[in-house]
Order: C-alpha cells, then sequence, then structure tokens
C-alpha cells in the first residue's frame, strides 16, 4: 500500500500527463468519461465516477491510481491564497 | 442557515464549520473556516483530510504564484456549527502539507453563491438560502 504522500505525487503525475498528452485523444470520442490512470496511463475509461473508482480500488488495492474526467478544465484560482500555496 | 460574526483582525472573517464525510456522518472536523470571496472553491487542510478518512484518487489544477499545482479533490458535506442541516455534498480542494498558512479550511464562492455575505466594518453575517 502506498503511503498518502506517495498517492498524492502519483495523482499528480497522472494529472500531468492525463492533462498534457492524453486528454486530446480522448476528447473527440470520450468526453464525459471518466478515467482510471496508473504510472501515467489510462487503464480504463467508465460512463461514471462510481464505477471508476469501484474498478480502481478493486484491481489496485496498493492505492496506486487515480481518476480523471475526459474534458478541458483551467485552473482554479483560490484568490489571495493562491500566492502561499 | 445564518451566522454573524465579528472580523478575525488579523485575518479576516471566520465562520465555525463542520466538515463531514458524505459516506460516515460520524467523521466529522470542527474548524474554523476563513470566508475568501475570491477562492471559487472552498479548500481543507491536509490533517483535516486525513481524519475525514479521504483518498486522494482526484485531482484539480490550482493557479498559484509560481505557476499551476496539483491539488487533491474530495467531495464532503459541509456543515455551519450553528445549524444541523448539512449543506449538499460539494467538492473541496485539499492542500498540501506545507501550504495554507496553517488555516484549516477556506470557504470559498461555491458556498458563498448560496446566500448573502453582509459585510461590515467590524461584523458581517452570512445567510444561506434554500435550497442549497
Amino acid at each position: 500500500m502506498v503511503t498518502r504522500q506517495e498517492a498524492i505525487e502519483h495523482g499528480q503525475r497522472n494529472y500531468r500527463a492525463f492533462h498534457g498528452r492524453i486528454l486530446a485523444t480522448l476528447l473527440p470520442d470520450h468526453s464525459g468519461e471518466w478515467a482510471v490512470l496508473r504510472d501515467e496511463q489510462v487503464i480504463g475509461l467508465y460512463a461514471t465516477l462510481d464505477v471508476a473508482l469501484q474498478v480502481g480500488a478493486t484491481e489496485y488495492g496498493d492505492g496506486r491510481f487515480s481518476i480523471q474526467e475526459v474534458k478541458e478544465e483551467q485552473p482554479i484560482d483560490l484568490g489571495w491564497f493562491s500566492h502561499v500555496l | 442557515m445564518s451566522y454573524e460574526g465579528r472580523w478575525d483582525q488579523m485575518t479576516g472573517p471566520i465562520i465555525p464549520v463542520r466538515p463531514e464525510r458524505v459516506e460516515d456522518r460520524t467523521r466529522v472536523v470542527n474548524v474554523k473556516g476563513l470566508v475568501d470571496t475570491g477562492a471559487t472553491l472552498p479548500l481543507i487542510s491536509a490533517d483535516v483530510a486525513v481524519t475525514l478518512g479521504l483518498a486522494p484518487l482526484r485531482f484539480k489544477a490550482v493557479a498559484t504564484a509560481n505557476g499551476t499545482v496539483e491539488l487533491p479533490f474530495h467531495v464532503v458535506r459541509i456543515v455551519l456549527r450553528t445549524e444541523t442541516v448539512p449543506l449538499r455534498p460539494r467538492g473541496v480542494l485539499e492542500s498540501l502539507p506545507d501550504g495554507f498558512g496553517g488555516r484549516r479550511m477556506l470557504v470559498g464562492r461555491d458556498i458563498l453563491k448560496n446566500g448573502t455575505l453582509v459585510m461590515g466594518p467590524e461584523k458581517f453575517q452570512l445567510t444561506i438560502h434554500p435550497p442549497n
């Protein structure tokens, strides 16, 4: 089982890979679906978040996976606190 | 639900809130939430996420002064501690362990947009209107 910090770092790498190179290839045919990611690769695509979470937890009990929705996202603004993160 | 408080002169308007785990309402944390009208989403500290047992499985990018950072994203219930009825479950970001300046929660516009926030020079009042 990965530590919480390892899970966060793994999920951050997955996020960068997903939005950097994977998302554009999925948007035409899979917009709105949910991707299960592991080691910066898409393992599966599912219609709902609940199913994606269930599959990830079942297949990867070590906690080394993350979920992203197939959609464009803009960075979130946290106001003043964006400057202290 | 309504809360009236006085400004914390060092930080700003603080409201008592209680994030709860959606699947288990016995897993709760009582915190002081800083009202931040500039924040799009609420933000909880890493220790609050750990206490609620929230696994970091979804992420969102947040704009910072040094570029973007990817933060864990969770769905929780939030209760104003003067009330008993929770708001509907909603998304919150989790700060990095060394971030957030010692705060435990920001109350952003995703919550504030459901109500009226009246800011005075010494006092403020937040009223959330149903449906929330």
